[in-house]
């Protein structure tokens, strides 16, 4: 875009604004406070230096550059599947016919002592499993007749059977698998990844969040914040009804000529405010700018599922103009074909207590997984036939998993099947580039409380998933107040077993 | 036992000698020389020392190969030149402090005390660290990888399951302490009858059919922390493809007669079997460099929205990606053509293919990944690509081609995938392709119930 001179009265207008406010009481304080401050900031070494430039963020054009990983990765783009509310792995990847025989019975105390549960209370009884297994395809993995579909692609699906966390409930447990950290505060694996490796499509934003289900996520927009890191990084929530991204298009009577020269005024602005003031977030907002104008024929381009022939749209099950996770993952394939670096979908609605009907794991829960059974499996095929799934990352999985017990609510019955939080042992799956196919990592105990082989934690899934993409967990970090932060924090090792 | 725990104290023990007699020669030598004739009145006690030094050793070194970890043949060469080297050192000491030798051997003998000294310390050294402990590393011999599994794709199904793939698992892993110039525990892994045998605890390493009962895969299973996992921790290790090459050989009966084809394959074996294929042929790609792009091209391609990126941080293969480009002019492609030496990975989508862009695109010799999906390409200008021998992946869905363009590239040695969803290619087309050999087409066009 070019700096169109029309601009210079706006920003003369803006210069003139700024030194009124200047006063002569206002220099005066100044003087002193100023030399006192910048003894201080020579003796700190700090002056003239914020923690963008420190940390060699520091391109005014572009901080969604596309950048050379560190070392050759697999993978080129992710597609997280997020399950947010935790869907029960005994009732679709673990198969427990241990659980069958002892449906019914106490749970003996051993399980019980020293462990915190989110609802259950006193001693709960067993629940077998609500669903039938199967071995499936040449691997053999065990999959529920709850995903059908996804059951007929099992060769393609790398599973994790021992995955294990610290956190019990919905919040601090989605922001761990986010953000790496229990509280909110930390930039999320999108940005890290963008932050990382920055986005091919220079007219669309590098990270990309859809929800469906009703409603976000527990932890809210905490998980796809950028933290700490310059917020270019952050989620962009996009929808799929309605506008794609609220309050991206055009007022009423403002042409895209308008708009651009009204985005090159403010920008010019910016640039001379960010040259007296160096915050970082300046360079942010420019960049953010420049983006929006793009992003507003970009996006509804590629968000336009419409454009779609008749046979993908009943691939995916997908609906245009109703707001569905079938639709998200259709965005998703056409997200990534377009160069997006991480694309973030949150599924509401897993949490499958027994409470009611709707999150019985007989009807709910069941209903749920139809609702994603196909879409999902659609996705693999579809990134298949496009030559596409070597270069992808797909995740799905939860923030923790279920209890083998029923829950029982404040020690009472409850009238549906339900389990509680479980963050012990849980199932989660990968599929793409980099992978081995068809294989199984880590197995639980029995009736699938403790892990007994190739436990893995939040950590180690968060290293994995980087190392894919090239990036090295331990040298993607950011420096900030005093020390380096990485998405890992100071844990994780790559799962190399399941690397193919 | 006992005498294995005094022979044990062999490798301490002998660091007197070869210290003190090196000193000892050192000092004999130089004292010669009137500027050091003062070192010469502690010459022959080092001789003694070292002497009775040697003695010990001996008599550790005779106690530690009696355990029979060590083949005789080693062994005897060391032992005799040591024991030779005690004698010398005492007969050393004697002349210096007592008899007055003739001036020739007051020169010969040390020196020929050195020699014995170096040969023998060095052959303690191939005992315990094996043959090529000193010349491993050394810079002339980087260049080779330890990588003896040299079979390709094409020669796998014919291949000897032991010899060809089983062996050089075994060879890199175990040999070293279990084979002829060594046996630790009293095991040899290097012919069938010794692994079915086992070593000094009885249990055999190899049970046919069963691969759980195989002490060598029990071993290899135990946690790293246990003492008796194999290989010893700080030795390179089986990797999961190599275990479950045995674990697959073993339950098919170990049969050293047998070749790949004639055994069922499971999933995981024929992954396995291509991750050894893949790290086989990839020592000698990684090992590929390219000098770097000339910077003036690159920024002249990324002023125009291209997107030119080394593959990772430390190389510079480059892989370029026209998706920001709206139209590719002839100047962009004399660019791309200015960066062939470097380009691995090319992706387009959309673009309307000229004469030019064709042409640029068949020089591109090192391309091993080509995407022209939504372009404008015709079978004909498929045989434009045959010069591609590098090319591994060639993705062209959504285009017009047909079976007729796919069969001029069939050709290509490395050519593994080819995309054609969208396209004109046949069922029936496909279906002899994949069938037939490495190359696989995929059609897509999935259908779910």
């Amino acid at each position: 875009m070019s700096r169109k001179k029309d601009h210079i009265p706006l920003s003369q207008e803006a210069f003139l604004q700024n030194i009124t406010l200047q006063t002569r009481r206002h220099f005066l304080r100044k003087c002193s406070l100023a030399l006192g401050g910048m003894a201080l900031g020579g003796l700190l070494n700090s002056c003239g230096q914020d923690t963008t430039a420190m940390n060699g963020v520091q391109n005014l054009d572009r901080f969604l550059s596309p950048k050379s990983p560190h070392q050759t990765g697999k993978v080129k783009s992710v597609i997280y599947l997020h399950m947010a509310g935790a869907p029960s792995q005994l009732e679709l990847f673990d198969y427990k016919p241990l659980l069958h025989k002892l449906d019914g019975q106490s749970c003996p105390p051993s399980l019980l002592e020293d462990k915190q549960f989110a609802f259950i209370r006193g001693v709960p009884k067993i629940l077998g499993p609500q669903a039938e297994f199967k071995q499936r395809g040449e691997s053999g993995a065990w999959i529920s007749d709850y995903l059908p579909n996804l059951a007929s692609i099992a060769d393609e699906l790398c599973f994790l059977k021992a995955v294990k966390t610290d956190q019990f409930n919905h919040a601090p447990a989605q922001l761990l698998m986010q953000t790496g950290h229990a509280r909110a505060g930390r930039p999320s694996m999108g940005a890290w990844v963008t932050y990382g490796l920055g986005s091919e499509n220079f007219n669309l934003p590098g990270f990309i969040v859809l929800t469906s289900g009703g409603s976000n996520p527990s932890a809210g927009k905490h998980v796809w914040s950028a933290g700490f890191l310059p917020t270019v990084y952050q989620g962009v929530h996009c929808r799929s009804k309605g506008a794609p991204i609220l309050f991206l298009d055009n007022p009423e009577g403002m042409s895209r000529k308008l708009r651009e020269a009204s985005v090159d005024a403010i920008n010019a602005i910016n640039e001379e405010a960010y040259e007296t003031f160096g915050d970082p977030e300046t360079l942010t907002r420019i960049a953010q700018y420049e983006m929006a104008f793009n992003m507003q024929v970009e996006v509804p381009k590629v968000m336009d599922i419409t454009k779609e022939p008749e046979s993908i749209l009943e691939l995916y099950g997908a609906s245009p103009g109703e707001a569905s996770f079938a639709n998200n993952v259709l965005l998703a394939r056409r997200l990534v074909e377009n160069g997006v670096r991480f694309v973030q979908l949150f599924d509401w609605g897993w949490d499958a207590h027994g409470t009611e009907k709707g999150t019985a794991l007989d009807f709910g829960f069941k209903d749920k997984c139809r609702e994603i059974d196909r879409p999902i499996t659609a996705l693999i095929l579809d990134l298949k036939q496009r030559g596409l799934l070597e270069e992808t990352l797909i995740v799905w999985g939860g923030e923790f998993g279920r209890t083998p017990m029923a829950e029982n609510r404040n020690g009472v019955n409850m009238p549906f099947k339900g389990r509680d939080h479980h963050p012990d042992a849980f199932a989660m799956w990968m599929a793409g580039g980099g992978l081995k196919k068809g294989y199984v990592h880590g197995e639980t105990d029995e009736i699938g409380f403790h892990a007994v082989e190739g436990q893995v934690s939040v950590y180690d899934i968060q290293a994995t998933i980087l190392h894919l993409l090239g990036l090295d967990h331990e040298q993607l970090t950011y420096t900030f107040q005093g020390r380096d932060f990485r998405l890992t924090d100071v844990f994780g090792t790559v799962i190399k077993e399941i690397l193919a | 036992m006992l005498d294995q725990f005094i022979g044990r104290f062999h490798p301490l023990l002998v660091h007197i000698p070869i210290g003190v007699l090196i000193v000892a020669i050192g000092f004999d030598l130089i004292s010669r020389r009137r500027v050091f004739r003062s070192l010469e009145p502690s010459v022959p006690a080092l001789y003694l020392i070292g002497a009775v030094g040697g003695v010990f050793s001996c008599i550790t070194g005779y106690l530690l190969s009696s355990n029979g970890e060590y083949a005789t043949e080693q062994v005897n060469p060391h032992m005799w030149m040591g024991i030779g080297l005690t004698i010398l050192a005492f007969f050393l000491y004697l002349f210096k402090q007592k008899l007055k030798p003739p001036s020739i051997f007051s020169l010969v003998l040390p020196l020929i005390s050195f020699i014995l000294l170096t040969v023998t310390g060095h052959l303690g050294g191939n005992l315990t660290h094996g043959e090529n402990y000193l010349t491993q590393y050394a810079p002339w011999n980087l260049s080779e990888e330890q990588q003896i599994f040299h079979l390709t794709r094409e020669e796998l199904p014919h291949a000897y399951v032991y010899t060809d793939i089983v062996q050089p698992i075994l060879q890199t892993k175990c040999y070293r302490c279990h084979s002829t110039t060594k046996q630790k525990g009293k095991l040899r892994l290097d012919e069938i009858e010794w692994m079915l045998k086992g070593g000094k605890s009885g249990i055999p390493s190899l049970v046919v059919g069963d691969p759980e009962g195989s002490e060598m895969i029990h071993r290899i299973l135990l946690p790293l922390v246990e003492e008796e996992h194999m290989p010893p921790k700080g030795k390179p290790q089986v990797s999961s493809e190599e275990l479950t090459i045995l674990r697959w050989w073993i339950a098919h009966g170990g049969d050293i007669e047998a070749i790949v084809a004639d055994l069922p394959q499971p999933l995981e074996v024929r992954a396995a079997l291509d991750k050894l294929i893949e790290r086989g042929s990839q020592v000698k790609e990684e090992i590929r460099t390219v000098a770097n792009a000339d910077p003036k091209v690159v920024t002249a391609l990324e002023q125009r929205g291209f997107i030119v990126l080394p593959i990772s941080a430390d190389q510079n293969w480059l892989s370029i990606n026209t998706l920001n480009v709206d139209e590719l002019s002839e100047e962009d492609w004399d660019l791309l053509g200015k960066l062939s030496p470097q380009v691995v990975s090319l992706k387009t989508k959309g673009v309307s293919l000229s004469a030019k862009s064709l042409e640029v695109i068949s020089q591109l010799t090192e391309l091993q990944e080509l995407s022209l999906n939504h372009s404008s390409i015709q079978d004909e200008e498929l045989t434009k690509l045959k010069d591609l021998h590098n090319l591994q992946s060639l993705n062209v869905t959504a285009t017009s081609i047909s079976d007729q363009g796919i069969k001029a590239i069939l050709d290509l040695q490395n050519l593994e995938k080819v995309f054609v969803f969208g396209t004109d290619v046949s069922q029936v087309f496909s279906d002899s392709v994949n069938d037939s050999g490495r190359i696989f087409i995929e059609r897509g066009g999935y259908i779910l119930r």
